[in-house]
């Protein structure tokens, strides 16, 4: 018998797939500097789902949003879809390593993780999987600035929602 | 709630990587990327690559992709014509070794001047 | 759920939604090109519109109508016009029928200045092998006499009958194929497009609000351009001494030949010729180069709609009065 805190975490964690879902989606509508790499927004609901429920319900939002995103956009098993899937893995075991590890970090800091995580095992796979060279590494410094950004207001976003949910009556 | 949205720490980390980022770009500017087109397909590949072989039907031409450009270092053509044609820099610009079916060209990058086509 | 985080939920629905139906709800307009191999250089077909399979089929119409051109009227062992150049004299097919008359009629026009009959000349020069002696002075001569285009007439059945001499269509053919390309892509709805085959374009429309930007090559330095046009809708052809060009005992050997003398044209650079069909272009850019650039421009001046832009042998620049007109400089980005 579930109890009424399990349903609503089940609750809870349908609704960050479902957002990442979508965001993963509709980010393959913003241009990026190199083709098929991704901003990672829904980065932001994966962090949340780590800090309210732990590695496991961290690892569910990311794979979900990956295959659900991927669904979503129509692109499922392309390189793009491989990309995010590296993507997203990378950045939850970055993120969910860095919140067990000192010194602790404030949220800003641990989307910045992540999403730098995010950029360079994308260029990581993309170097050694789809080009064959080491010459796309020339890029990782932009897309890691570019990660800085990202990183900065999801780790803010993911705040406000971390904390708002926090502020409810049990 | 235990954890903040930022401190010390964070600052600290976006900080260093945006250093350790900048510090690692290279020379500046946006990044263009030199496509190299063969019969097996098309390349493309980042400012400052290097000497990049492409094969084609009558052998390999060598390519060389430096900071502002590409152009053709050696190629089994008669005629030569894609060696000494020196080096594309410019969007648009195109330096090819038809017999041996391969073209070099600049995409992407910003450049005030940039065409569409070059009539020729 | 408290409000606030109700409310920074909802906002995250609305922002996803948001992303959404931008990227289902209408697809942004945009370019969609691609490039090969055909017509022995560099095509790249660029339209500009929603991109889908629709523009893809697009592209694939166009490269299917430049490539048909080119196995027909090329002249290498196995298209028709081999096999018509080996017989002297047999029927046409409609693509070359229609390249044929446009041919002679220039010939006409230019005084012989444009000739398709220079392929046993293009052959003793055999520029694409690169630098090698020039063909002996006799030769030549035997060349230009037993060629001129007065010598092809109709054949007994319909057909043409070459009298003795050989076609190459390399001064036209690639600007009839651009014009089938370009009605490819029209009957496809396609209003917005680029087809670029070495340097020789048609265009039309524009990209999104801005148009065609296209640079016409400086004839002596290779990175720069001589102006940077944008044309209005048509065909801009470029002929031009440096390309396939080398240098023998510091003459300049390149594959403009002069029909009248059998040896590359002198008198100019390079030659642009706007006009509104691609087989004009082509064929005025040729004639025009050999003619020079007096005689060149007043070809063009008589021929209603094309214009020229000329490099004469020294370096200068000479154009008609409408060239700023149909390729008017593009303002500076």
């Amino acid at each position: 018998m579930r109890s009424p805190a399990d349903s609503r975490r089940l609750a809870e964690l349908g609704l960050w797939i479902a957002l990442a879902a979508a965001l993963q989606a509709a980010e393959t509508l913003v241009a990026t500097p190199v083709p098929w790499f991704r901003l990672g927004l829904g980065n932001a609901l994966v962090l949340v789902a780590l800090h309210r429920g732990g590695a496991r319900d961290g690892a569910w939002v990311a794979l979900g949003k990956v295959f659900l995103g991927g669904l979503l956009a129509g692109r499922l098993f392309g390189p793009g879809f491989l990309l995010s899937l590296v993507g997203a893995a990378a950045a939850v075991v970055v993120m969910g390593l860095a919140l067990r590890g000192s010194p602790p970090l404030g949220f800003v800091g641990l989307s910045v993780l992540g999403a730098t995580a995010h950029a360079l095992a994308q260029v990581a796979l993309a170097s050694t999987l789809l080009l064959q060279s080491p010459a796309l590494w020339s890029l990782a410094p932009f897309l890691v600035l570019l990660a800085l950004a990202t990183g900065c207001v999801t780790g803010l976003v993911a705040h406000r929602i971390a904390a708002a949910l926090e502020a409810r009556p049990p | 709630m235990t954890r903040r949205a930022w401190g010390p720490a964070d600052i600290a980390l976006v900080a260093a990587l945006a250093l350790a980022a900048v510090a690692a770009l290279p020379g500046g500017g946006s990044p263009g990327a030199v496509e190299v087109l063969s019969p097996g397909g098309a390349a493309l590949w980042p400012l400052g690559a290097g000497r990049r072989e492409v094969a084609g039907p009558l052998g390999v031409t060598v390519v060389e992709v430096g900071p502002r450009g590409g152009r053709v270092v050696a190629s089994p053509c008669a005629g030569q014509v894609c060696v000494r044609a020196g080096e594309v820099t410019r969007p648009g610009q195109v330096v090819a070794c038809l017999p041996n079916r391969v073209a070099v060209r600049l995409v992407g990058g910003a450049s005030g001047e940039g065409v569409d086509a070059v009539a020729r | 759920m408290s409000r606030r985080a109700a409310q920074g939920v909802v906002g995250l629905l609305i922002l996803a939604a948001a992303l959404a139906w931008v990227r289902w709800g209408r697809t942004p307009a945009g370019p969609t090109a691609e490039t090969r191999f055909l017509m022995d250089t560099l095509v790249t077909v660029t339209l500009w519109g929603a991109p889908g399979p629709a523009a893809e089929g697009a592209l694939a119409a166009a490269f299917g109508a430049l490539a048909a051109v080119d196995e027909e009227l090329a002249r290498v062992p196995g298209t028709f016009l081999w096999e018509l150049n080996q017989t002297g004299s047999g029927p046409l097919t409609p693509a070359a029928a229609a390249v044929l008359e446009a041919s002679l009629g220039w010939a006409r026009a230019s005084s012989g200045a444009f000739d398709p009959t220079v392929a046993p000349l293009l052959d003793l020069w055999d520029v694409p092998a690169g630098p090698h002696p020039p063909p002996h002075p006799d030769r030549l001569a035997r060349a230009v006499a037993a060629g001129g285009w007065h010598r092809v007439r109709p054949g007994a059945n319909g057909g043409v009958d070459l009298g003795g001499a050989e076609l190459d269509f390399g001064g036209i053919a690639k600007g009839y194929a651009l014009d089938r390309a370009a009605e490819a892509l029209r009957a496809r709805g396609v209003v917005d497009y680029l087809v670029n085959a070495g340097g020789d374009l048609v265009v039309a429309g524009a990209k999104g609000g801005a148009p065609w930007r296209v640079g016409i090559q400086h004839p002596r330095e290779p990175g720069a351009f001589l102006r940077v046009v944008t044309p209005l809708a048509g065909a801009l052809v470029t002929s031009g001494d440096y390309e396939r060009a080398y240098e023998w005992e510091g003459e300049r050997v390149h594959h403009l030949l002069d029909p009248r003398t059998g040896r590359p044209a002198r008198g100019c650079q390079s030659v642009t010729v706007w006009a509104p069909t691609a087989i004009d272009a082509d064929a005025l850019a040729t004639a025009v180069f050999v003619l020079g650039p007096a005689e060149g421009l007043r070809l063009v001046a008589a021929e209603p709609g094309a214009e020229a832009l000329v490099v004469d042998a020294d370096g200068r620049l000479h154009e008609t009065p409408g060239f700023g007109r149909v390729a008017p400089a593009a303002k500076a980005r």
